[in-house]
Formats: C-alpha cells, sequence, structure tokens
C-alpha cells in the first residue's frame, strides 16, 4: 500500500479536524443505532453466563471430567457434562489445562454400552488424534463383526479416522468400497478415498453400476474426468446406453462433459454430448430446462 | 490517449481500484506541457446507485465534486472515499464490480481528460449478495482449496493454501495464540483478512461476507450458496441433539452440481458435515441447550447484535465502553454470540480444530468482526494506545507476551504457538498477504496494534484495506453518545 506517512504536527491538525468530517447522514446514522441499543439491549441470560463461567473456571472443569469416570453417574449425566465440555472447547480457555484427565476419562467411555455416549468419545478422542482410540478405530474398520455389533459402526469409524490423515489405512479403505458392509460405510470409504491410477478401475466400476447408492456415484464423474477423461466419456456413453434417463447420474455426467477441455477428445466430446442432447429431448419439461442448463451453460 | 492519469492509492495499477469508506490517497498527474482546468466528478455505471466523495486534505469535508487547476507535469495529491449512502443497497456500496467512472471534465470544452474505475468494496451481508457476488466468492474460495473452477491447473481438490496454510493455523495446538482472551478479536481479525487477501490474488472483485446469525438468512443456507443444512433438536437431550463435535456422525450439507462447493474436499475427504439447530429457512442461530451438573438446563443462547453491542457500555459513562479483558465487557462476546453460534450446528464447525474445514466458519468470523469494527465505530475505539480500545497496552498487564499490544502474532512471525509449539504451517511463516489497497506491516508481521485502528482515524496509513457495508467511516462526535 502506498503510504503517506504524517509528522506528528501533521497528525495533531488532522485529528483536531476530523469532527467537521462525514459528519451529516452518517451522524445521524450513529445516533439512530445508539438509541437503537438504548432501547434494545440485553444482557447475556443467566444460564448462558453459567455456561461461560464453567468454561472459566478449572474446578469446575475438573466436575465435569469426574462425572464422565464415576460409574455411579447415570449415562444421562454422562452424555450431558461430556455435551458440555464439548461446546465449550471452542471458546474454553482453561479447557486445554484438563486435557489429561479429559482425554483418560474419554478413554474410559469408549466402551461404555451407551451407543451415542460411546461414539461421543470415540469422535473426540479422534478429533484430539488420540492414538489409543485411532488403534481401536482400525481395528473397528477392518473387523468382520456385524455392523449393529460393533463399538463404532464402519462408516463412522472412517469419518473419524478422517480427522488424521495419517490415520487411515487407504488399503482398508479400498476393500471397504469393493466389498462395504452396507452404503453408507461405501460412501464414506468414497469420500476418504485417494484418487489415482491404483483406484481408477474400482471408482469406474462404482461410477457404472446403478444399484450403488446416488450419494456415492455422485462423487465420481468429476474425479473420473479428471484421472483419465476418455475413459469417462467411455463409461458415459455406456451409462447412457444402458440405463438412459432412468439413471440419476445423468446430470452429474453432463456436467463432467461439458467441463472437459481437452482438444484432442473434442470429437469424442461432442459425440457424447449429442447422445446426451438427444436424451434429453425426451425428457420431462422440468428435467429437460435443468438439463439444458448443464448442457449449455451460460458464458 | 487521456491528458490526465487519475491513480487511486497513486497507482496506475488496476488492481488499486477498490477502495472502501476510508479516504485514501488519489493522485492526479499530468504528463502533458498543458495547463487544465478541470472538474473531477464521479458517476455510478448503469444499474448502480455507488458513488465516491472526494477531499482535497484529510481535513476537509468530503465533496461529491472538486473544481481543480493542473499545470504541465505536475501531479495533484487529493483523497477519495466511497460514499456512504444509508438506506440504499449495501448502504452505497458497489454490488459486485468496479462501478463508478471517476472523470476528468475540461472546464473549458467538456472533454474527458481522464477517467478511472473504481469500486467500493466492502464485506457485505452474505443473505444480501448478488449472485455474481455470491459466485465470485464460491469460485475464489473452491480455487483457494485447490478445486478445479476454471482452466487453471491447481493442486487438486483439498490441496490448495486454504487447507495447508488456513485450515492448519486454526489447530488445537495454537488455541492459546488466538482464544480464550481479548487477542481474541484482534488475532481473527488478521486471520480473515490474510486469507480475503488470498481471494483477492485469485480475484480482486472478492470479498469475505458476513453470515449475520443473530437475523434468519434463507439465502445463506440454500444448494447454491453455503448448503442446503439439515435441522436437529436445539436441546441436546432431545432424540438427535447429541452434541457431535466436529460431525463424524453428522449428514453433509447438501450442494447444487454447479456450486464449487459440491466439490468440497479437505486433504483426502470429501464434503462439509454441518447440521443446524434452527430452521435455516426462517430462524437465526441460537445456540444450544446444554445440562449442568445439577441436571438444571443451560439455555446457552446467542446474544443478539444491539446487545452484544453494548457490551462494556456503562450508561453512567458514557464514554466509558471498555473493549476489557473477560467479564462482561466487549470482549466476551468470544463466549456469546461467538461460541454460541458454533455450537448452533453439529459438524467440522463445532470444533476448534476443525471449524475452518467449513467455509462457512469464515462468514461466522467476518460477522463476529463486523461487530468488533461497529462498536469500535459507536464508541470512537480506534487509538492503539488507549487502554479502552485494548487492554494490554505495557509488559504486565497480561502474563502471556503475545497478548500485548505490540506484539507480534503467530503464525506470521515465524515463532511458535501456545500451548503446544508449532511452528508456522504452510506459507505463512513471515508472510502475511500483501496488498495493493490497504496496510502491509514490517516484514509482513502484523503487530495486535495493526488491528486496533482498521479504517485509518488515528492515521489513514493504518487503514487495513477492508470495511463493513454498516460501518461507515465517520470521526467521533460526542453529542452522539447517548446519555
Amino acid at each position: 500500500m502506498m503510504m503517506f506517512p504524517m509528522n506528528l504536527t501533521q497528525t495533531k491538525i488532522y485529528l483536531l479536524k476530523l469532527k467537521s468530517r462525514f459528519k451529516m447522514e452518517t451522524s445521524e446514522y450513529k445516533s439512530k443505532l445508539l438509541q437503537r441499543i438504548q432501547d434494545n439491549k440485553k444482557s447475556p441470560s443467566i444460564e448462558s453466563k453459567r455456561l461461560l463461567e464453567i468454561a472459566k473456571d478449572e474446578n469446575k472443569l475438573n466436575l465435569l471430567i469426574n462425572i464422565l469416570n464415576d460409574a455411579d453417574q447415570s449415562i444421562d449425566k454422562k452424555q450431558d457434562a461430556l455435551n458440555v465440555l464439548n461446546a465449550i472447547s471452542i471458546f474454553s480457555p482453561k479447557l486445554p489445562t484438563t486435557k489429561p484427565a479429559f482425554v483418560n476419562a474419554l478413554r474410559g467411555l469408549m466402551a461404555n454400552e451407551n451407543r451415542n455416549l460411546r461414539l461421543t468419545a470415540f469422535s473426540c478422542l479422534a478429533i484430539m488424534k488420540d492414538e489409543i482410540a485411532q488403534e481401536r478405530l482400525k481395528e473397528l474398520i477392518v473387523s468382520s463383526e456385524d455392523e449393529s455389533a460393533k463399538l463404532v459402526p464402519t462408516h463412522q469409524a472412517i469419518a473419524m479416522l478422517g480427522y488424521d490423515e495419517k490415520a487411515l489405512d487407504y488399503d482398508a479403505l479400498k476393500e471397504i468400497a469393493k466389498n462395504p458392509p452396507n452404503n453408507q460405510s461405501l460412501i464414506e470409504a468414497l469420500r476418504h478415498l485417494p484418487f489415482d491410477a491404483d483406484t481408477f478401475n474400482l471408482l469406474q466400476t462404482i461410477m457404472e453400476d446403478d444399484t450403488k447408492p446416488i450419494e456415492a456415484r455422485s462423487m465420481l464423474p468429476e474425479i473420473l474426468n479428471n484421472l483419465d477423461t476418455e475413459a469417462f466419456l467411455n463409461s458415459t456413453n455406456r451409462i447412457i446406453k444402458n440405463n438412459g434417463l432412468g439413471d440419476d447420474l445423468v446430470p452429474y455426467l453432463a456436467k463432467g462433459v461439458v467441463s472437459i477441455e481437452t482438444n484432442y477428445l473434442s470429437d469424442k466430446v461432442e459425440e457424447t454430448k449429442s447422445q446426451l442432447i438427444k436424451l434429453v429431448n425426451t425428457a420431462p419439461k422440468d428435467f429437460k430446462e435443468k438439463m439444458n442448463r448443464i448442457l449449455f451453460p451460460k458464458k | 490517449m487521456s491528458k490526465l492519469e487519475l491513480k487511486v492509492f497513486g497507482s496506475n495499477d488496476s488492481r488499486s481500484g477498490y477502495i472502501s469508506w476510508s479516504p485514501v490517497p488519489f493522485i492526479i498527474s499530468n504528463k502533458s506541457n498543458q495547463l487544465f482546468s478541470f472538474s473531477l466528478t464521479n458517476r455510478s455505471d448503469q444499474a448502480s446507485i455507488s458513488r465516491v466523495v472526494f477531499l482535497e486534505k484529510l481535513e476537509d469535508d468530503p465533496k461529491d465534486e472538486l473544481k481543480l487547476s493542473i499545470g504541465p507535469n505536475k501531479d495533484i495529491s487529493l483523497f477519495v472515499a466511497g460514499k456512504f449512502q444509508p438506506g440504499k443497497v449495501h448502504n452505497g456500496a458497489s454490488r459486485d464490480s468496479k462501478d463508478v467512472i471517476i472523470e476528468a471534465i475540461n472546464n473549458d470544452n467538456n472533454s474527458r481528460l481522464g477517467a478511472v474505475k473504481v469500486m467500493i468494496r466492502v464485506r457485505k451481508n452474505a443473505n444480501e449478495l448478488s449472485n455474481k457476488a455470491r459466485g465470485d466468492f464460491l469460485n475464489a474460495i473452491a480455487k483457494l482449496n485447490g478445486i478445479k473452477v476454471d482452466g487453471d491447473i491447481f493442486p487438486g481438490p483439498g490441496k490448495g493454501v486454504y487447507i495447508t496454510d488456513f485450515v492448519e493455523m486454526h489447530v488445537t495446538g495454537a488455541a492459546a495464540s488466538e482464544h480464550g482472551d481479548s487477542h481474541f478479536l484482534p488475532w481473527h481479525r488478521l486471520y480473515v483478512l490474510d486469507l480475503e487477501r488470498q481471494l483477492q490474488v485469485l480475484n480482486p472483485l472478492v470479498t469475505i461476507p458476513y453470515w449475520k446469525f443473530d437475523k434468519p438468512a434463507p439465502k445463506v443456507f440454500t444448494k447454491d450458496f453455503m448448503g442446503s443444512t439439515k435441522q436437529i433438536p436445539r436441546d441436546t437431550k432431545d432424540r438427535g441433539g447429541v452434541f457431535d463435535r466436529g460431525g463424524a456422525n453428522t449428514p453433509n450439507a447438501v450442494f447444487a452440481l454447479d456450486n464449487p462447493l459440491f466439490k468440497w474436499q479437505i486433504k483426502n475427504r470429501n464434503g462439509i458435515p454441518r447440521t443446524a439447530r434452527f430452521n435455516v429457512k426462517n430462524e437465526p442461530a441460537n445456540g444450544a441447550i446444554f445440562y449442568g451438573p445439577d441436571n438444571n438446563p443451560i439455555d446457552f443462547e446467542l446474544l443478539d447484535e444491539l446487545s452484544t453491542l453494548a457490551l462494556g457500555v456503562d450508561n453512567t459513562k458514557p464514554d466509558g465502553a471498555e473493549f476489557g479483558a473477560g467479564g462482561e465487557k466487549f470482549s466476551s462476546l468470544e463466549g456469546t454470540p461467538h461460541g454460541a453460534a458454533h455450537v448452533s450446528f453439529n459438524g467440522f464447525i463445532n470444533d476448534t480444530s476443525m471449524a475452518p474445514q467449513d467455509p462457512l466458519f469464515f462468514l461466522l468470523h467476518c460477522n463476529v468482526d463486523r461487530l468488533w469494527a461497529k462498536w469500535q465505530y459507536l464508541f470512537n475505539r480506534h487509538s492503539q494506545s488507549d487502554s479502552k480500545s485494548y487492554p494490554y497496552q505495557n509488559i504486565g498487564d497480561s502474563s502471556d507476551s503475545w497478548k500485548l499490544i505490540n506484539s507480534k502474532q503467530w503464525p506470521w512471525n515465524g515463532g511458535l504457538s501456545e500451548p503446544d509449539g508449532i511452528n508456522p504451517p504452510g506459507t505463512r511463516n513471515q508472510n502475511f498477504t500483501k496488498a495493493l489497497t490497504g496496510k502491509d506491516f514490517p516484514d509482513n508481521v502484523p503487530e495486535i496494534k495493526d488491528t486496533i485502528d482498521m479504517l485509518g482515524y488515528e492515521d489513514f496509513s493504518n487503514y487495513m484495506g477492508f470495511a463493513y457495508d454498516d460501518v461507515p467511516y465517520e470521526p467521533y462526535t460526542n453529542q452522539n453518545i447517548p446519555t
């Protein structure tokens, strides 16, 4: 930024004369605003202050942590305490000082019989990149145990491990994507899987498989297009031919096709686009309009 | 060929034509051998109402037009500022382009001697953005995250500077450098500005919009903008209302196919988990209900804007508004509305170390910063040396050295974070993003004091290069303080 340094005298003159500047409409603006504040202000509620007090008070934080550790406390009370501890973590100056005790208490909840409490504890530890929790989660995602019997279901375990890129085992993720225990696990595995030559065939198969959930398939056109445009176009043509308009993936494929900028494939791109246009012409009005917005974007 | 060059910030660079409400240097250069008498005037582009004002000297009243003369091979130095027009769209700021034309018109024959286009570029209410402004912002932030939004080659989704620098600097290991005391607002002002300057490198029309969280913002939580967001109970005891810190058990916000955030990734993770404890279509955010050790409910409410602006203001001493250190002074907004806004969601955004992974974080923090800017404006708290503007003025005022007014801030200072001693992430070491349109810092390392006089009241060279659509530049006048 270009500077215009002022000496002390200039600064004083400037400050003295400030009062006369910009004084018309904006002064009225300020007065009205101040009046509105005067008329409408309220203090933070007593209850809000209670939470803020807990956040600042190490003793109160320790009291909550002790509830987590206390076998005699009810599940409800433990969950409440954990909710508070988690919520104040975003503004508490004192929570970091109680971290060791908090981490130990959370580890103690990893095997708790209550699902919500257990998941909250695991999740909190995973955010802190706690190695003990990460090891357990890694075991869980490769376990063949029934999903309903797992301490943490596969899809949630993947999401938790995903807090720390280094904690994810990509071979395990690929395996889950190939043979997912359920749709949620497939979606979560794809959310975290690196996209490269190694995973291309797997991703292409999933994209073309209309029995897979659309939440999973819709992630893939953009990715496959970036990895291998020609193969993406081949997949698109197969899906159009086999599934037609009945496939929810068609808009995502169209978006992928129009975003291609590679010259050497221009004939193939135009051919695929023509196929899409032909298909769309038979579609109901609303869908046709939506597709036309994708196929003929405004410049 | 123009006879006169009109240079905002004294520069011919087109990236300099971005001003806000503060007066900034404006130079007229006559490279010819002629003398000209001319009118310096301005007009709005089609469909715009934005205008600027001129000041020959800083102490002058602003004028819509100036009558000037300039000799051969001479320069004239004056000032230009955006014209604040209360009640009009964005209070007169530009919607999404350089829409004000400043012209020098020859008094002898009405010919145009020179012209320059400028944008009154301020941060605007996210719920009131034009489609173009919204698209520009989304494209820029996606691009900074490595997402391909045009023909440019980028490192790939989830691998851009947004992640390596900005996500990585707001982590638990740096929590004390950034949170928990009076330095919270200054640090986040720098953080948001550094990101905004990065976005402006990609597209100078962009500013970070603010999410006015105490009002309904139905246009923000849509598939076309920050994502359609499902509602969960406000009460953490109700079914589905458990506080899910970080969002491992929370569904993703939903984005339209042509929204660049549809492809949002953090490293390899795709999508943004987020649910709201309020109806995003017609309700404001309002915190959550928790339960204390005594089993009694703690209704943690989001303090509304007018009440927030009254924090630290003692009615019996109207001139005594204090920024403060905790208590109920202004800096206590870190708890509510700031904390209450964060915990109004499940997802990335309710956890310190994860929150910036959701770009909504920056809209939220932009609003927190706007509240501070507005409070500063209302109570004239721009003086770097006034303990009412910032409490830790001298050694000993705080036991934590990084909170003192002159302390150089992590990570830009190249040091180690508090409490965990983390090195500056990515490229931030001594590298606060420079700008043609606002203050740069010695060695690119800002101090807390640099954030206090953001509009340049004390010294116009303090102007940081940003402002808000509802916080004008206006000198302090005692008659405006309520009694």
